[in-house]
């Protein structure tokens, strides 16, 4: 294994590409990859594809339960965005020989690339709403490093509409996560344990901490700009001061003295799936985490299954 | 182990597509008067009038004065000469 990562690091076409990215050279055209290259690229668009599509099973329970027409139209909406953003990966793929028909219905659930993040369909509109302001603020930090630095064009200018529609995702979950804070009791109890559930799932987002990652093709090909460790960073720069000044209990901080932010636990953390509770004194090891990760929570199959064979129909409102 | 699917939906893909290979549009759209004609994007259709619908929900982030699309086939390359039209999503 050691000996063929070498192999390629040497292999001159490689290298020449890495450099050619590294001064901010931009591909247009298939033609001009690496195998290597094409390979995490088209392994980064179509996880994101995945992610795109799972919101939808995730988000729909709370169309159902939500108080108002309004919220209702809010989240449709919302889902409409997401499906058009894999709608354009789709496109992107299709010049990598993906079959898009195949891709969104033919494949086994349990093969689909999701993250841990969107796999807890929302039981009601408090949790979507959060889901936005803290999940979906992850997921347009992730998409804005791909914009702003990914070497294949096509796919970094495809991002400008994903990412101007994400805006309105995060703004709209953060002005009403807000609102349930300050509307009564219990619904300011109900954000809290949401935020509590949600955030070590976001923070999990970014993937494993930079120390502990092996593979970086993602980097010295530019797919993405920042590493897991600085996007984590930047969006606990945000939802920390958020949260702080809504009166929201998160478990991180600033430090003084590292000038970053820093989380109040040491991940990874147990999570007891079915009473949706962390235990943030009993840490597992990332061979376990990972394994949690590969596996899906157990919505997984059966959202993905539901998707696959259109079973929305008069269940939908 | 394969998960089984309790139904699948049964879609016609040679007639969704018009064809057995699939058919590309590239999109145009101009915000307002002022703006110039700019390529927004490309879809996959059967047909022209499904390529109008597909361009039209697809591209919603702005409420756009002018849109149109163009069969990809119609495009004729000047500085990727040979080639076909490279898709350059917006």
């Amino acid at each position: 294994m050691a000996t063929a990562i070498k192999d390629i690091q040497e292999d001159p076409r490689e290298r020449a590409l890495q450099e050619k990215v590294a001064t901010g050279y931009q591909l247009e055209d298939v033609e001009e990859m690496t195998e290597r290259y094409k390979n995490v690229l088209v392994n980064t668009i179509h996880i994101a594809a995945d992610l795109e599509v799972v919101t939808l099973p995730t988000y729909s329970p709370a169309i159902k339960t939500s108080p108002t027409l309004e919220d209702k139209i809010a989240i449709a909406a919302a889902c409409q965005d997401e499906l058009g953003h894999a709608q354009m990966m789709y496109r992107i793929l299709e010049d990598f020989g993906y079959d898009t028909h195949s891709f969104l219905f033919e494949r086994d659930p349990e093969e689909w690339r999701t993250f841990q993040m969107l796999e807890f369909p929302h039981e009601d509109y408090i949790e979507s709403v959060v889901s936005m302001c803290y999940g979906d603020r992850a997921g347009y930090i992730t998409t804005v490093d791909l914009e702003e630095n990914c070497s294949y064009a096509p796919f970094a200018r495809s991002l400008r509409k994903v990412n101007y529609e994400e805006t309105f995702h995060v703004s709209h979950g953060e002005r009403w996560t807000r609102f349930f804070w300050n509307q009564s009791e219990e619904s300011r109890r109900r954000v809290q344990e949401t935020v509590d559930f949600y955030f070590p799932l976001c923070t999990a987002w970014f993937g494993m901490p930079d120390n502990r990652k092996t593979r970086t093709d993602q980097l010295s090909y530019r797919i993405r700009g920042a590493s897991n460790d600085e996007m984590r960073q930047k969006w606990l720069s945000r939802v920390v001061p958020f949260s702080e000044s809504v009166g929201i209990k998160v478990p991180a901080h600033y430090d003084e003295e590292q000038g970053k932010y820093v989380l109040d636990y040491e991940p990874p953390i147990y999570l007891d799936e079915e009473k949706r509770e962390w235990d943030y004194d009993r840490q597992i090891t990332w061979e376990e985490q990972l394994k949690v990760w590969k596996k899906g929570s157990k919505h997984k199959v059966p959202s993905i299954a539901r998707v696959i064979s259109e079973e929305w129909g008069k269940d939908l409102w | 182990m394969a998960t089984k699917l309790k139904s699948k939906k049964k879609i016609d893909q040679k007639r969704e597509r018009g064809g057995a290979e699939p058919k590309y549009y590239e999109v145009f759209a101009r915000k307002d008067s002022h703006s110039d004609l700019s390529h927004v994007g490309s879809v996959e259709a059967p047909n022209d009038e499904l390529a109008q619908v597909r361009a039209w929900y697809i591209y919603d982030q702005h409420k756009w004065r002018e849109m149109c699309v163009v069969p990809l086939e119609s495009i004729i390359t000047v500085t990727e000469e040979g080639k076909s039209a490279k898709i350059k999503m917006g």
